[in-house]
This record gives structure tokens, sequence and C-alpha cells, in this order.
């Protein structure tokens, strides 16, 4: 079977029985599901547009669990383990004892079993039980609304899981090396995870426009500086920013005259406002604007945009114990 | 019999080699099963050991086990015992992480070893009886010459 896109690529990782009745599937269905969800002797679920759905051994979908709902044994949850790890636990082993997997096609796996601890770090999972396949899309226009709000600034992007923070960066991205903004932009994304180039055979297969480089499988504190050094680039993409070393690494690189992208979780400017990464991010003084997208279905909707100078006011009212004034007007502009 | 012999020594000589570079990729670069056998057979395109070959190909309609075990299984130039020991590694390779990985690959390099050094015994003794059935076959002529 010729793979030609990451659903595809999601169908083929799945166990022998499961695959044939997903390939009998309406294209409707399983063009529009974000994740297939397996887990040990329960019901296998798609979640997508249509919310979560279960599917039956003749492969029809129902938004109710029957008793004939495909069931996923123990086996069938080591044989797609087995082909999500390529047969190579040893390729994956820092990204299993992180709780995922980036297969090909820049699918994301979740996986869920016993941690074997040493000394509090874990060495490995065992007995996994459950695994999350999120299916990575490619939405072309998706950061049209940032993009014609762009004005050479950094910009951070908040939203809650499954609101499209990594689509809407590789759409930015793109544009942005592709030189939708007036001229083109030195562009360099920091992939660690693997899902915005997304690779299959080691090649590139997202499209991440003309005048961009891409560090990928590289620690992100890491990859900013190496880029910084390097690549001379004029933005720097990073998705996820989580840990104060990668924003002691984002302020280096803004020292050195670069600008950033980055995306965070949040779904509310209550938690934007008590997340101490964004803080610190917000006290660089290079960022301008926020942008907060929503979970609903489409991709890349602009919840509410915050000026980064007032957010800043705001933070330090919250500091001193004053209520914070942006709960109650949440701008809608999407 | 002794191009036999000759034959196995150099299979023999050739799946240690194929287990240190496996050993390599694994430790350097951490490449999955498949990518290391692929890069093998582009480094070694004339290789003796035609079941990689054969596994690479299986591995496109095959989960890597399988695949592993079915060309092993199907190559009968391979004596029984080495397949056992290779059917065993073909379990083992790619369920842990590297350090084990390490630890079983020198584990079955030294298996394989003990087998390369009986075959080696073999032929060189097969070469002593070959010189001495000729030696004594030319004495013998000579004897009924005269």
């Amino acid at each position: 079977m010729k793979i030609k896109n990451s659903t595809e690529y999601a169908i083929n990782l799945l166990p022998s029985r499961v695959r044939e009745i997903l390939t009998q599937l309406s294209p409707e269905i399983m063009n529009t599901a974000y994740e297939i969800r397996l887990r040990e002797n329960r019901p296998l679920t798609l979640f997508g547009k249509y919310g979560t759905v279960f599917i039956d051994e003749k492969g029809i979908c129902s938004s109710k669990f029957s008793d004939s709902s495909i069931i996923i044994s123990k086996d069938e949850i080591n044989e797609c383990f087995g082909r999500i790890c390529e047969f190579s636990v040893h390729s994956h082993q820092k990204d299993i004892n992180n709780g995922f997997v980036t297969t090909d096609f820049g699918n994301r796996v979740g996986i869920c079993g016993t941690a074997v601890c040493e000394n509090g770090v874990i060495r490995s999972i065992r007995d996994i039980t459950s695994l999350n396949i999120r299916i990575a899309k490619e939405f072309f226009g998706c950061a049209d609304g940032l993009i014609n709000d762009f004005n050479g600034e950094s910009l951070i992007i908040a939203g809650p899981p499954n609101s499209g923070k990594t689509t809407v960066l590789r759409d930015f991205a793109r544009q942005l090396s592709n030189g939708k903004t007036g001229r083109y932009i030195k562009t360099a994304v920091i992939d660690e995870r693997r899902e915005i180039s997304a690779k299959f055979g080691g090649q590139i297969i997202n499209d991440l426009g003309i005048t961009c480089d891409v560090l990928d499988s590289y620690p992100k504190k890491d990859a900013i500086d190496i880029a910084v050094r390097t690549l001379s680039p004029e933005f720097i993409i990073c998705d996820e920013i989580s840990t104060l070393e990668e924003i002691e690494s984002i302020k280096r690189g803004i020292n050195c005259g670069v600008k950033f992208a980055v995306t965070v979780h949040a779904g509310s400017i209550d938690e934007i406002l008590h997340r101490r990464q964004i803080e610190e991010l917000i006290d660089t003084y290079s960022f301008r604007k926020l942008y907060l997208l929503d979970n609903s279905d489409n991709i890349g909707r602009i919840k509410a945009e915050y000026d980064i100078g007032e957010l800043r006011n705001e933070i330090y009212r919250c500091r001193i114990g004053f209520d914070n004034v942006y709960t109650d007007r949440a701008e809608n502009v999407g | 019999m002794s191009a036999e012999l000759s034959r196995r020594v150099e299979e023999l000589s050739e799946l240690i080699n194929f287990m240190y570079f496996y050993k390599t990729h694994i430790q350097y670069f951490q490449s999955s099963v498949i990518r290391i056998l692929r890069q093998y057979l582009k480094e070694q395109p004339d290789t003796a050991l035609k079941f990689i070959v054969k596994c690479s190909e299986y591995c496109n309609n095959y989960d890597f086990p399988d695949a592993w075990a079915r060309s092993v299984r199907e190559n009968r130039l391979i004596s029984v015992k080495v397949s056992e020991i290779l059917l065993d590694f073909g379990n083992r390779i790619g369920t842990s992480d590297t350090e084990t990985q390490l630890r079983y690959t020198e584990y079955y390099i030294a298996e394989i070893r003990k087998h390369m050094i009986i075959a080696e015994e073999k032929e060189r003794d097969n070469k002593k009886l070959y010189i001495i059935l000729g030696i004594s076959a030319g004495l013998l002529s000579a004897i009924m010459i005269i």
C-alpha cells in the first residue's frame, strides 16, 4: 500500500483487524478525525468533527457505545505499539519515557502504561494500556489572521489542547518564509517533536516555505542557540514552550536580535495570567501580541488577541492582589 | 565439501560484521532496525547474507519480526544451529533500550563466533586431509609406476 497522507499512515499503524475495518469507513469520517484512541479491553474510538465515535465490527459508526463496538485486546495494543516504534524501541526510548512517539507524517502518538522509575527518573514504560494517535493535519491559510496583523515583532500563540497551535504555527512559518509579508524572512523552525515539519523516510513532507531551515529532534534550548549561532535567522518558530531553560535560550536569541513566534498551553486569560512561562516571555519586552486560539472546529480561529504591554500591567495587578480586568471581556475577534 | 566449509566461514564472518554494523548504528545513530538493514545493503550490495536482502524486501509487506523470521527460515544455506540463533536474535532486536540492545548484540556475536571457530577448525582439518590425500595419491601412483 502506497501511503499518501498522515491519515493513511495512522491507519497503517493499527492492528490488522482494525485497519481492515477503518479502511472501509467513509472518507468523511476518517478525514475529519483528529484522534484514533486504543485502550486495552475498551472500545476503539475516533475523535473529530463528529465528537467521539465508536465503530462496530461491520464498520458502522455510532456516537453511542454498543456491544458490537470493536474492543481492543492487549495483543493488538502491543502490535500497534511495535509499528509505532518501527519495531525499534531503542530509537524512541527518550520519547517513550516522555509519553509520546512522533511517527512519520508528523502523527503524535500518546502512550500510557506503567512507568519503570529509577531514582525518580522514568527509565522505560511497560504494560502499555492506551495509545492515542493524533493525526497531523496541514491547513493552508489557517494563519492568515496572524499574517494580516503581522508587524515584524515577536508573538505568542496560546490555546488549549486540540486548538491547532502547531497547525497555525506551521502555516505561519510557511507564509513568513514564502514572503507573504512582503519579503522573504529567513526562518528557523525548532521542531523538537518532529510535528511541524513531519518526515517520511527521512525527508520533510510538510511545506514550510522556501527560506526555512528545520532543526528537528534537537532539544529546544540547544536548538535555539545553534540556530542563532549558525543559521542567522530573522525569525525562530518554536512549538510548546514549557521549561524555564527554553525561555532562557529565547532570551539569549532575543538579545541577538532574533524575533520569535512561540506557542504555549493556556485555555483562557486566567490561565495566561497565571502561567510562569508566559510571564517570563512577557518580561523579555520583545513580544508585542498574544493570540488565544479556541478549540472549535475552525482550525486557527483566534478567540482573542492581547497587547503584551496591557497583559504585563495585568500580571503586575494580579501580583499585588487586584482582580484581573480581562476575565469578563475576552474580545472575540475570530 | 571444502568449498562449502569456506563459504560457511565467510558467511559467519560476514554475519559478525553485520552485527557490529547493527551495534554501531544503534549506539551512535539510534536508527530503526529496518533503516539499519537498508543501510547495510546499500554499503554491502554484494553481501553473502542473502537472508538480509530477503528480509529487507519482506519488510515492505510484513512487520519486521515476521519478515526476519520468514527470511531466516527460507535460507537453507545457514546451519540449523545458526538459524536458531538468528531467530532468537530477531525476537530480541528492537524490543528494548539502547543499552540492552548492545548487550544482546554482544551476546549473539559471541555465540556466532563460537560457530565460526568450529567451522574454521573443520575447514583447516579438511584442508589438511586434502593435502594428505593428495600426497598419498601421488606416492601411490609413483609406486605403481615404479
